[in-house]
């Protein structure tokens, strides 16, 4: 089954690739701090996102959170960032550090992706056109 | 959509004025479009960061992106990542000494270069005297909602990135908090009378915004407005209010009614919206305690460190840890850290204010973090602070840090007990 969604764009580029969802928004700087860079596992016991690998994948979250930027551009010149980003509502510096570091991301679904996407679902993030579509 | 622009960004987008200009517009296009700005706004100042936790390439990074340019407005720098003066004190390595002193003389160098005011404070409001209205590009979650909430200047929360790319072409796309409808309150926090705010403490004030901070409305985080506090809620209590509301939330700003200058009324501060139900909060004893419950990590009660001054001291917090200190001794097996600028210490020192504070053994911190965290992560401690700020600590140091949460006079005391006596 696939399912395809409209949004805004933030970044351009597209990619696909599998989703990892995240219910409550987390600082970028957290996700950096506790992840594993050699495997790209989490390690943040007692968060839904503890043991699961975030590099390399499609992030799917509510919205954005503070702490310090340029943490997507560092992740992408690391090369353990994500592929790309959806949410639905975006911190200021995630669509800057999006752009700045070339990473496709959208927002603001005409679906509620928290509901839709699932974590290990297929993922295509059209930012060219403004389209994702899941394939289930 | 794309971006209208005027004559001048044309021409700066078209290489008239050298390669790192038409870099830096087009950034400022890209970003503009991913927000759906409609065009681009003249800033008036720009404020840009220099403590980096990650590998250290800040300076050339923004190196690259100001290569042969200089600021077009006034920049002010942030806090450096450690204060070299006590490093050795703190327990630093040689390495982790030599390596963040290289760091800091790369940044201080690039800021020379690029014509920047080496403020270096999270707190640079000295060197802005910014009103009302003004649109501005500034970097940082404690600076970025003090600017918007206290000043009713204007300005997104840069990225430490784009905020040097504004402050060399004096552009920035207009769009969020640039655009009143923006700055509108998204929901209504209620501070109970039994609280009795008037006697609030700066750690009750960062227990509040924690609070706000992880406020949920449909599912997205909210811009605050808050009625009840008192009249006299000031810079100090503003300032203690930033990053604490920022790390769980995308909220820029937040308004206290009756105090700040976009919120003389609750129906100022939601732009004239109604508030639903669902957006109307109220905070309490319960709310207030469940706060400081939830910032306090540590059990252990015998402290390392006492951690004052994040966002850095005002003179009036200065004044009040004299007092505080007047004729005490800091234990010996503790260490106490006060963070400040070089302008609030010089000036304190003029008031006896410094001598009372370091005769009773405190490390003074000047021009830089006393949190930063890649600092923590070396030292494993037992830190007590009045920063909400800090809570993220014992989580980005991997449980290196635990910390307890009190007031001054609270810090104060475990710093003279060595222990967490509340």
């Amino acid at each position: 089954m696939e399912i395809k969604l409209k949004g805004r764009v933030a970044s351009k580029g597209k990619v696909e690739g599998e989703a990892v969802v995240f219910h409550e928004p987390i600082p970028m700087f957290v996700l950096f701090a506790t992840m594993d860079q050699s495997t790209g596992v989490m390690n943040l016991p007692g968060h839904e996102l503890d043991g699961k690998v975030i590099k390399d994948r499609v992030w799917v979250y509510p919205c954005g959170g503070g702490g310090v930027g340029y943490i997507l551009y560092i992740f992408k010149k690391l090369g353990v960032g994500p592929r790309a980003i959806i949410n639905m509502k975006p911190w200021d510096h995630d669509i800057i550090d999006a752009v700045m570091a070339r990473l496709p991301m959208m927002y603001g679904f005409d679906g509620n992706i928290l509901e839709l996407i699932k974590s290990g679902d297929h993922v295509t993030v059209d930012a060219n056109e403004g389209v994702i579509t899941l394939s289930k | 959509m794309t971006m209208k622009l005027r004559d001048d960004e044309k021409r700066m987008l078209g290489g008239e004025q050298g390669p790192t200009i038409q870099k830096a517009m087009q950034y400022l296009v890209d970003i503009g479009e991913g927000n759906g700005a409609e065009e681009m706004v003249d800033i008036s100042r720009a404020h840009i960061l220099t403590v980096w936790g990650a590998p250290h390439w800040l300076p050339e990074v923004v190196r690259e992106l100001t290569e042969g340019e200089k600021v077009r407005v006034p920049t002010t720098t942030h806090s450096k990542p450690v204060c070299l003066q006590h490093a050795k004190r703190m327990g630093l390595s040689e390495s982790v000494i030599e390596e963040t002193s290289k760091y800091i003389s790369d940044m201080g160098q690039l800021f020379s270069d690029i014509g920047a005011i080496p403020s270096y404070t999270c707190l640079p409001d000295l060197w802005h005297h910014l009103k009302l209205g003004d649109h501005v590009a500034f970097t940082d979650t404690l600076v970025v909602p003090l600017v918007n909430a206290w000043f009713g200047a204007r300005t997104n929360m840069e990225s430490p990135l784009s905020a040097v790319i504004c402050a060399i072409t004096g552009k920035t796309p207009k769009y969020g908090m640039h655009l009143a409808e923006n700055r509108a309150g998204e929901a209504l926090v209620e501070v109970a009378p039994e609280l009795e705010a008037e006697k609030f403490d700066s750690a009750d004030y960062g227990a509040l915004s924690y609070w706000a901070g992880k406020l949920r409305v449909n599912g997205v985080s909210v811009l605050p407005v808050y009625s009840g506090l008192s009249p006299k809620f000031s810079l100090t209590n503003a300032k203690n209010m930033c990053l604490s509301l920022t790390w769980n939330s995308r909220a820029d700003m937040f308004h206290v009614v009756g105090v700040t200058p976009e919120a003389p009324t609750i129906e100022a501060a939601f732009g004239g919206r109604e508030v639903k139900s669902e957006a109307r909060f109220v905070f309490g004893k319960k709310e207030l305690k469940g706060a400081y419950e939830e910032l306090t990590s540590a059990t252990e009660k015998k402290v390392d460190v006492v951690c004052i001054g994040c966002p850095h001291c005002t003179l009036e917090e200065i004044t009040e840890l004299a007092k505080l200190l007047n004729g005490r001794k800091v234990h010996k097996d503790t260490q106490l850290w006060i963070g400040m600028s070089a302008a609030a210490r010089e000036i304190a020192d003029r008031m006896g204010l410094i001598e009372v504070i370091e005769q009773a053994g405190a490390s003074i911190m000047t021009d830089s973090c006393v949190s930063f965290h890649s600092i923590f992560s070396l030292l494993p401690r037992v830190v007590a602070t009045n920063a909400a700020a800090l809570y993220q600590l014992p989580t980005l140091t991997g449980k290196h840090v635990t910390m307890w949460y009190g007031t001054a006079a609270d810090c104060i005391n475990a710093a003279v007990n060595g222990r967490w006596e509340v």
